[in-house]
Protein backbone atom coordinates (compact mmCIF):
# COMPACT_ATOMS: atom_id res chain seq x y z
CA UNK A 1 0.00 0.00 0.00
CA UNK A 2 3.09 2.58 0.98
CA UNK A 3 3.93 2.03 -2.99
CA UNK A 4 0.66 2.99 -3.94
CA UNK A 5 1.08 6.28 -2.04
CA UNK A 6 4.86 7.40 -2.95
CA UNK A 7 3.33 9.39 -5.77
CA UNK A 8 0.62 11.42 -4.05
CA UNK A 9 3.32 11.66 -0.79
CA UNK A 10 6.35 12.93 -3.16
CA UNK A 11 4.09 15.27 -4.78
CA UNK A 12 5.66 19.09 -4.23
CA UNK A 13 3.71 22.53 -4.74
CA UNK A 14 6.38 23.49 -7.40
CA UNK A 15 4.73 20.28 -10.09
CA UNK A 16 1.33 21.22 -8.77
CA UNK A 17 1.75 24.79 -10.09
CA UNK A 18 3.64 23.09 -13.39
CA UNK A 19 -0.04 21.07 -14.02
CA UNK A 20 -1.67 24.03 -13.87
CA UNK A 21 0.89 25.68 -16.10
CA UNK A 22 -0.14 22.66 -18.17
CA UNK A 23 -3.85 23.29 -17.55
CA UNK A 24 -3.86 27.33 -19.08
CA UNK A 25 -1.93 25.88 -22.12
CA UNK A 26 -4.72 23.38 -22.57
CA UNK A 27 -7.05 25.70 -21.55
CA UNK A 28 -5.69 28.14 -24.46
CA UNK A 29 -5.41 25.79 -26.99
CA UNK A 30 -8.79 24.42 -26.46
CA UNK A 31 -10.83 27.32 -25.80
CA UNK A 32 -8.86 30.32 -27.18
CA UNK A 33 -7.47 28.33 -29.98
CA UNK A 34 -4.13 29.70 -29.66
CA UNK A 35 -1.99 27.83 -31.63
CA UNK A 36 -3.80 24.16 -30.68
CA UNK A 37 -1.59 21.93 -32.71
CA UNK A 38 1.41 22.76 -30.20
CA UNK A 39 -0.19 24.11 -26.85
CA UNK A 40 -2.04 21.01 -26.44
CA UNK A 41 0.80 18.81 -26.50
CA UNK A 42 2.91 21.01 -24.52
CA UNK A 43 0.41 21.68 -21.94
CA UNK A 44 -0.73 17.63 -21.65
CA UNK A 45 3.83 16.82 -21.48
CA UNK A 46 3.88 19.32 -18.77
CA UNK A 47 1.39 17.11 -17.00
CA UNK A 48 3.03 14.10 -17.55
CA UNK A 49 6.45 15.10 -16.93
CA UNK A 50 6.10 16.65 -13.21
CA UNK A 51 3.94 13.27 -11.81
CA UNK A 52 6.31 12.29 -9.31
CA UNK A 53 8.68 9.73 -10.46
CA UNK A 54 6.43 9.89 -13.77
CA UNK A 55 7.78 6.91 -15.98
CA UNK A 56 7.95 9.20 -19.21
CA UNK A 57 10.88 10.31 -18.05
CA UNK A 58 14.04 8.88 -17.28
CA UNK A 59 13.85 7.55 -13.54
CA UNK A 60 16.72 5.42 -11.77
CA UNK A 61 15.42 2.15 -9.89
CA UNK A 62 17.88 -0.26 -7.98
CA UNK A 63 20.88 1.78 -9.11
CA UNK A 64 19.68 1.48 -13.36
CA UNK A 65 18.42 3.71 -15.29
CA UNK A 66 15.33 2.80 -16.71
CA UNK A 67 14.76 4.81 -20.14
CA UNK A 68 11.33 7.03 -20.45
CA UNK A 69 9.42 7.24 -23.93
CA UNK A 70 9.91 11.46 -23.70
CA UNK A 71 13.13 11.33 -22.71
CA UNK A 72 13.80 9.03 -25.46
CA UNK A 73 11.59 11.02 -28.02
CA UNK A 74 13.79 13.91 -26.69
CA UNK A 75 17.34 12.42 -27.37
CA UNK A 76 16.56 10.76 -30.68
CA UNK A 77 14.13 13.95 -31.70
CA UNK A 78 15.43 17.18 -30.46
CA UNK A 79 19.07 16.81 -29.80
CA UNK A 80 19.98 15.51 -33.03
CA UNK A 81 17.11 18.21 -34.43
CA UNK A 82 15.64 15.47 -36.41
CA UNK A 83 12.02 16.83 -35.14
CA UNK A 84 12.41 20.53 -35.99
CA UNK A 85 14.13 19.78 -39.65
CA UNK A 86 10.97 17.81 -40.48
CA UNK A 87 8.96 20.37 -39.80
CA UNK A 88 11.02 22.39 -42.33
CA UNK A 89 10.30 20.25 -44.74
CA UNK A 90 6.63 20.60 -43.68
CA UNK A 91 6.59 24.21 -43.65
CA UNK A 92 8.64 24.60 -47.13
CA UNK A 93 5.95 22.32 -48.68
CA UNK A 94 3.16 24.99 -47.50
CA UNK A 95 4.81 27.96 -48.90
CA UNK A 96 3.80 29.76 -51.83
CA UNK A 97 6.67 31.90 -52.89
CA UNK A 98 5.04 33.35 -55.61
CA UNK A 99 3.29 36.60 -54.35
CA UNK A 100 7.00 37.41 -53.57
CA UNK A 101 8.09 36.78 -57.20
CA UNK A 102 5.34 39.39 -58.23
CA UNK A 103 7.12 41.89 -55.43
CA UNK A 104 10.33 40.93 -54.95
CA UNK A 105 11.19 44.44 -53.26
CA UNK A 106 9.37 43.18 -50.05
CA UNK A 107 11.72 40.51 -49.63
CA UNK A 108 13.75 42.83 -47.46
CA UNK A 109 11.09 43.33 -45.23
CA UNK A 110 12.05 39.76 -44.09
CA UNK A 111 15.08 41.38 -43.54
CA UNK A 112 13.83 44.33 -41.75
CA UNK A 113 11.72 42.76 -39.25
CA UNK A 114 14.24 40.85 -37.77
CA UNK A 115 15.46 43.41 -35.64
CA UNK A 116 13.66 41.97 -32.62
CA UNK A 117 15.91 39.60 -32.75
CA UNK A 118 18.76 41.26 -32.26
CA UNK A 119 17.39 43.88 -30.10
CA UNK A 120 16.31 40.83 -27.48
CA UNK A 121 19.73 39.68 -27.60
CA UNK A 122 21.39 42.34 -26.23
CA UNK A 123 18.72 42.76 -23.69
CA UNK A 124 19.30 39.32 -22.53
CA UNK A 125 22.68 40.12 -22.13
CA UNK A 126 22.70 42.74 -19.64
CA UNK A 127 20.28 40.28 -17.62
CA UNK A 128 23.48 38.00 -17.51
CA UNK A 129 22.53 35.38 -19.96
CA UNK A 130 25.66 34.39 -21.53
CA UNK A 131 25.92 34.93 -25.18
CA UNK A 132 24.61 31.53 -26.22
CA UNK A 133 21.00 31.97 -24.14
CA UNK A 134 20.89 35.21 -25.23
CA UNK A 135 21.05 34.26 -28.29
CA UNK A 136 18.01 31.40 -28.14
CA UNK A 137 16.03 34.15 -26.22
CA UNK A 138 16.33 36.32 -28.98
CA UNK A 139 15.46 34.00 -31.70
CA UNK A 140 11.77 33.84 -30.30
CA UNK A 141 11.73 37.41 -32.70
CA UNK A 142 11.66 35.14 -35.60
CA UNK A 143 8.22 34.36 -34.64
CA UNK A 144 8.91 30.73 -35.82
CA UNK A 145 8.79 27.73 -33.82
CA UNK A 146 10.82 25.27 -35.13
CA UNK A 147 13.78 28.05 -35.39
CA UNK A 148 13.56 28.93 -31.84
CA UNK A 149 13.55 25.25 -31.20
CA UNK A 150 16.28 24.50 -33.39
CA UNK A 151 18.92 27.31 -31.96
CA UNK A 152 18.09 26.64 -28.67
CA UNK A 153 18.52 22.95 -28.78
CA UNK A 154 22.70 23.85 -29.86
CA UNK A 155 22.72 26.65 -27.68
CA UNK A 156 20.47 26.52 -24.96
CA UNK A 157 19.20 23.21 -24.20
CA UNK A 158 18.49 23.99 -20.32
CA UNK A 159 16.02 26.97 -21.44
CA UNK A 160 13.89 25.29 -24.55
CA UNK A 161 10.75 24.39 -22.51
CA UNK A 162 10.35 28.26 -21.79
CA UNK A 163 11.73 29.94 -25.01
CA UNK A 164 9.03 26.88 -27.24
CA UNK A 165 6.61 28.34 -24.77
CA UNK A 166 7.67 31.66 -25.29
CA UNK A 167 7.65 31.28 -29.20
CA UNK A 168 4.30 29.75 -29.85
CA UNK A 169 1.97 31.80 -27.52
CA UNK A 170 3.26 35.11 -28.72
CA UNK A 171 2.71 33.75 -32.55
CA UNK A 172 -0.98 32.92 -31.71
CA UNK A 173 -1.25 36.81 -30.04
CA UNK A 174 0.28 38.29 -32.79
CA UNK A 175 -3.58 39.65 -33.92
CA UNK A 176 -3.18 41.41 -29.95
CA UNK A 177 0.35 42.55 -30.30
CA UNK A 178 1.02 43.86 -33.77
CA UNK A 179 -1.71 46.56 -34.15
CA UNK A 180 -1.13 49.05 -31.16
CA UNK A 181 2.63 48.98 -32.19
CA UNK A 182 1.96 49.89 -35.50
CA UNK A 183 -0.88 52.33 -34.79
CA UNK A 184 1.77 54.30 -32.56
CA UNK A 185 4.42 54.59 -35.58
CA UNK A 186 2.04 55.51 -38.44
CA UNK A 187 0.02 57.99 -38.97
CA UNK A 188 -3.91 57.78 -40.44
CA UNK A 189 -2.45 58.72 -43.60
CA UNK A 190 0.20 56.40 -43.79
CA UNK A 191 -2.21 53.48 -42.99
CA UNK A 192 -4.39 54.59 -45.48
CA UNK A 193 -1.88 54.59 -48.07
CA UNK A 194 -2.71 52.45 -51.07
CA UNK A 195 -0.31 50.40 -52.84
CA UNK A 196 -0.09 49.36 -57.18
CA UNK A 197 -1.43 45.69 -57.57
CA UNK A 198 2.35 45.18 -58.50
CA UNK A 199 1.13 42.70 -61.55
CA UNK A 200 -1.03 40.88 -58.39
CA UNK A 201 -2.18 38.23 -60.83
CA UNK A 202 0.99 37.71 -63.44
CA UNK A 203 1.98 34.23 -63.42
CA UNK A 204 5.01 32.72 -62.40
CA UNK A 205 6.30 29.86 -64.62
CA UNK A 206 7.31 26.76 -63.07
CA UNK A 207 10.64 26.38 -63.70
CA UNK A 208 11.45 29.70 -61.77
CA UNK A 209 9.53 28.21 -58.78
CA UNK A 210 11.50 25.28 -58.92
CA UNK A 211 15.00 26.77 -59.63
CA UNK A 212 14.32 28.95 -56.52
CA UNK A 213 14.89 26.92 -53.57
CA UNK A 214 17.61 25.06 -55.26
CA UNK A 215 19.75 28.28 -55.71
CA UNK A 216 18.57 29.94 -52.78
CA UNK A 217 19.97 26.80 -50.74
CA UNK A 218 23.08 26.44 -52.43
CA UNK A 219 23.83 30.14 -52.19
CA UNK A 220 23.25 30.63 -48.05
CA UNK A 221 25.55 27.34 -48.48
CA UNK A 222 27.96 28.92 -49.75
CA UNK A 223 28.11 31.96 -47.52
CA UNK A 224 26.53 30.48 -44.31
CA UNK A 225 27.22 26.41 -44.15
CA UNK A 226 25.92 26.38 -40.76
CA UNK A 227 22.18 27.73 -41.92
CA UNK A 228 22.11 24.87 -44.53
CA UNK A 229 20.45 22.70 -42.46
CA UNK A 230 17.76 24.78 -41.54
CA UNK A 231 17.19 26.77 -45.16
CA UNK A 232 18.01 23.45 -46.74
CA UNK A 233 14.79 21.44 -45.59
CA UNK A 234 12.85 24.45 -46.06
CA UNK A 235 13.91 24.47 -49.96
CA UNK A 236 13.22 20.73 -49.61
CA UNK A 237 9.61 21.04 -48.72
CA UNK A 238 9.51 24.04 -51.07
CA UNK A 239 10.86 21.93 -54.05
CA UNK A 240 8.96 18.76 -53.55
CA UNK A 241 5.81 21.28 -53.71
CA UNK A 242 6.94 23.31 -56.68
CA UNK A 243 8.18 20.05 -58.42
CA UNK A 244 4.59 19.50 -59.70
CA UNK A 245 5.78 15.83 -60.15
CA UNK A 246 5.01 14.89 -56.06
CA UNK A 247 1.67 16.32 -55.31
CA UNK A 248 0.83 12.96 -53.02
CA UNK A 249 4.09 13.77 -51.25
CA UNK A 250 3.42 17.53 -50.93
CA UNK A 251 -0.22 16.66 -49.25
CA UNK A 252 1.36 14.48 -47.06
CA UNK A 253 4.63 17.03 -46.26
CA UNK A 254 1.68 19.59 -45.58
CA UNK A 255 -1.07 17.36 -43.56
CA UNK A 256 0.49 13.57 -42.00
CA UNK A 257 4.37 14.86 -41.45
CA UNK A 258 3.03 18.35 -40.57
CA UNK A 259 0.82 16.66 -38.07
CA UNK A 260 2.58 14.15 -36.79
CA UNK A 261 6.07 16.06 -36.23
CA UNK A 262 4.16 19.06 -34.50
CA UNK A 263 2.72 16.54 -32.02
CA UNK A 264 5.61 14.55 -31.18
CA UNK A 265 8.11 17.85 -31.01
CA UNK A 266 5.36 19.79 -28.57
CA UNK A 267 5.13 16.51 -25.73
CA UNK A 268 8.79 15.93 -26.47
CA UNK A 269 10.01 19.20 -25.45
CA UNK A 270 7.42 19.36 -21.98
CA UNK A 271 9.80 16.75 -21.38
CA UNK A 272 12.07 19.45 -20.14
CA UNK A 273 8.94 21.59 -18.52
CA UNK A 274 9.60 19.66 -14.84
CA UNK A 275 9.42 22.19 -12.12
CA UNK A 276 12.97 22.24 -11.07
CA UNK A 277 13.81 23.57 -14.27
CA UNK A 278 10.65 25.26 -15.41
CA UNK A 279 10.22 27.74 -12.08
CA UNK A 280 12.79 29.80 -12.08
CA UNK A 281 13.63 33.68 -12.61
CA UNK A 282 15.06 33.10 -15.85
CA UNK A 283 11.24 31.91 -17.57
CA UNK A 284 10.07 35.20 -16.78
CA UNK A 285 12.98 37.01 -17.99
CA UNK A 286 12.24 34.94 -21.51
CA UNK A 287 8.56 35.65 -21.15
CA UNK A 288 9.42 39.26 -21.09
CA UNK A 289 12.02 39.68 -23.75
CA UNK A 290 10.15 37.18 -25.89
CA UNK A 291 7.64 39.44 -26.01
CA UNK A 292 10.14 42.73 -26.46
CA UNK A 293 11.40 40.83 -29.61
CA UNK A 294 7.56 40.48 -31.53
CA UNK A 295 7.28 43.72 -30.30
CA UNK A 296 10.45 45.32 -31.66
CA UNK A 297 10.39 42.89 -35.16
CA UNK A 298 7.20 44.87 -35.74
CA UNK A 299 8.95 48.07 -34.95
CA UNK A 300 11.22 47.75 -37.39
CA UNK A 301 9.58 46.62 -40.00
CA UNK A 302 6.93 49.61 -39.86
CA UNK A 303 10.28 52.05 -39.31
CA UNK A 304 11.95 50.18 -42.14
CA UNK A 305 8.82 50.70 -44.81
CA UNK A 306 8.87 54.75 -43.34
CA UNK A 307 12.49 54.79 -44.33
CA UNK A 308 12.31 53.16 -47.89
CA UNK A 309 9.30 55.53 -48.53
CA UNK A 310 12.46 58.43 -48.91
CA UNK A 311 13.92 56.51 -51.64
CA UNK A 312 11.06 55.10 -53.48
CA UNK A 313 8.38 56.69 -56.14
CA UNK A 314 5.66 53.90 -55.33
CA UNK A 315 5.55 54.25 -51.87
CA UNK A 316 5.05 51.63 -49.13
CA UNK A 317 1.90 50.91 -46.89
CA UNK A 318 4.21 51.37 -43.75
CA UNK A 319 1.75 48.50 -42.17
CA UNK A 320 3.47 46.05 -44.52
CA UNK A 321 6.76 46.35 -43.09
CA UNK A 322 4.97 44.76 -40.04
CA UNK A 323 4.04 41.58 -41.79
CA UNK A 324 7.87 40.88 -42.22
CA UNK A 325 7.72 38.35 -39.21
CA UNK A 326 7.64 34.93 -40.05
CA UNK A 327 4.06 34.47 -38.33
CA UNK A 328 2.20 33.31 -41.60
CA UNK A 329 -0.31 34.21 -42.29
CA UNK A 330 -1.89 35.74 -38.69
CA UNK A 331 0.44 38.58 -39.73
CA UNK A 332 -0.76 39.12 -43.28
CA UNK A 333 -4.14 39.21 -42.37
CA UNK A 334 -3.43 41.46 -39.28
CA UNK A 335 -1.72 44.26 -41.88
CA UNK A 336 -4.84 43.30 -44.40
CA UNK A 337 -7.47 43.95 -41.70
CA UNK A 338 -5.83 47.09 -40.13
CA UNK A 339 -5.76 48.57 -43.98
CA UNK A 340 -9.45 47.47 -44.12
CA UNK A 341 -10.62 49.49 -40.72
CA UNK A 342 -8.81 52.41 -42.18
CA UNK A 343 -10.92 52.32 -45.90
CA UNK A 344 -12.68 49.49 -46.88
CA UNK A 345 -11.54 50.01 -50.60
CA UNK A 346 -8.16 49.34 -49.81
CA UNK A 347 -7.24 45.80 -50.29
CA UNK A 348 -3.49 45.64 -48.48
CA UNK A 349 -3.62 41.39 -48.53
CA UNK A 350 -1.21 40.23 -51.55
CA UNK A 351 1.28 42.77 -50.56
CA UNK A 352 1.04 41.64 -46.82
CA UNK A 353 1.41 38.44 -47.89
CA UNK A 354 4.19 38.72 -49.70
CA UNK A 355 6.15 40.71 -46.76
CA UNK A 356 4.63 37.74 -44.80
CA UNK A 357 6.61 35.29 -46.74
CA UNK A 358 9.95 37.12 -47.38
CA UNK A 359 9.49 36.99 -42.82
CA UNK A 360 10.02 33.09 -43.20
CA UNK A 361 12.61 32.94 -45.32
CA UNK A 362 13.90 35.75 -43.13
CA UNK A 363 13.23 34.18 -39.95
CA UNK A 364 15.04 30.46 -40.75
CA UNK A 365 18.29 32.80 -42.32
CA UNK A 366 18.18 34.66 -39.13
CA UNK A 367 18.41 31.72 -37.36
CA UNK A 368 20.96 30.29 -38.90
CA UNK A 369 23.31 33.43 -39.14
CA UNK A 370 22.62 33.35 -35.33
CA UNK A 371 24.33 29.76 -35.54
CA UNK A 372 27.01 30.88 -37.60
CA UNK A 373 27.89 34.02 -35.83
CA UNK A 374 27.58 33.06 -32.54
CA UNK A 375 30.27 31.12 -30.76
CA UNK B 1 27.67 45.66 -14.16
CA UNK B 2 30.45 43.45 -13.94
CA UNK B 3 33.11 43.30 -16.78
CA UNK B 4 31.77 40.19 -18.05
CA UNK B 5 27.56 41.10 -18.36
CA UNK B 6 29.92 44.45 -20.67
CA UNK B 7 31.73 42.01 -22.69
CA UNK B 8 29.16 40.40 -23.73
CA UNK B 9 27.22 43.06 -24.19
CA UNK B 10 29.70 44.11 -26.61
CA UNK B 11 29.81 40.89 -28.28
CA UNK B 12 25.92 40.82 -28.84
CA UNK B 13 26.06 44.36 -30.22
CA UNK B 14 28.92 42.94 -32.88
CA UNK B 15 26.67 40.07 -33.49
CA UNK B 16 23.74 42.15 -34.17
CA UNK B 17 25.02 44.20 -36.71
CA UNK B 18 26.92 41.68 -38.45
CA UNK B 19 23.72 39.58 -38.48
CA UNK B 20 21.57 42.21 -39.45
CA UNK B 21 23.88 43.22 -42.21
CA UNK B 22 24.08 40.05 -43.70
CA UNK B 23 20.23 39.69 -43.76
CA UNK B 24 20.23 42.38 -45.59
CA UNK B 25 23.26 41.20 -47.67
CA UNK B 26 21.21 37.86 -48.30
CA UNK B 27 17.74 39.56 -49.34
CA UNK B 28 19.55 41.60 -52.10
CA UNK B 29 21.09 38.69 -53.16
CA UNK B 30 17.78 36.70 -53.25
CA UNK B 31 16.22 40.06 -54.53
CA UNK B 32 18.38 39.89 -57.91
CA UNK B 33 18.21 36.25 -57.96
CA UNK B 34 14.54 36.41 -58.10
CA UNK B 35 14.35 39.11 -60.65
CA UNK B 36 17.23 36.96 -62.88
CA UNK B 37 15.36 33.89 -63.15
CA UNK B 38 12.02 35.67 -63.69
CA UNK B 39 13.20 37.41 -66.34
CA UNK B 40 15.42 34.43 -67.81
CA UNK B 41 12.39 31.67 -67.68
CA UNK B 42 8.96 33.92 -68.02
CA UNK B 43 5.80 32.11 -67.80
CA UNK B 44 4.56 31.44 -71.44
CA UNK B 45 1.09 30.58 -71.60
CA UNK B 46 0.83 26.98 -73.02
CA UNK B 47 0.02 27.01 -77.07
CA UNK B 48 -3.92 25.65 -77.42
CA UNK B 49 -4.37 22.37 -78.52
Amino acid sequence: MEGLMVGLTSMTWQMLVMMMIGGTLIFLAVKKNYEPTLLLPIGFGAILANIPYTSVLDQVEGGHVVEGALSIFFRVGILTEIFPLLIFVAIGAMIDFSPLFRNPKLLLFGAAAQFGIFFTMILATLLGFDIKEAASIGVIGSADGPTSIYVATRFAPNLLGPISVAAYSYMALVPIIQPPIIKMLTTKEERMMRMDGGGNDRKISRATLVLFPILVTILTGLFAPTAVALIGFLMFGNLVRECGVLNKLSLAAQNELASLVTLLLGITIASTMTADRFLQVSTLFIIGLGLIAFMFDTAGGVLFAKLLNFFLKKKVNPMIGAAGISAFPMSSRVIHTMGLKEDPTNYLLMHAVSANVSGQIGSVLAGGLILALVH
Amino acid sequence: MTNEIVSVYSQAIDISFKGMTALFLFMFIFFFLIVAIDKLLPHEEEPKK
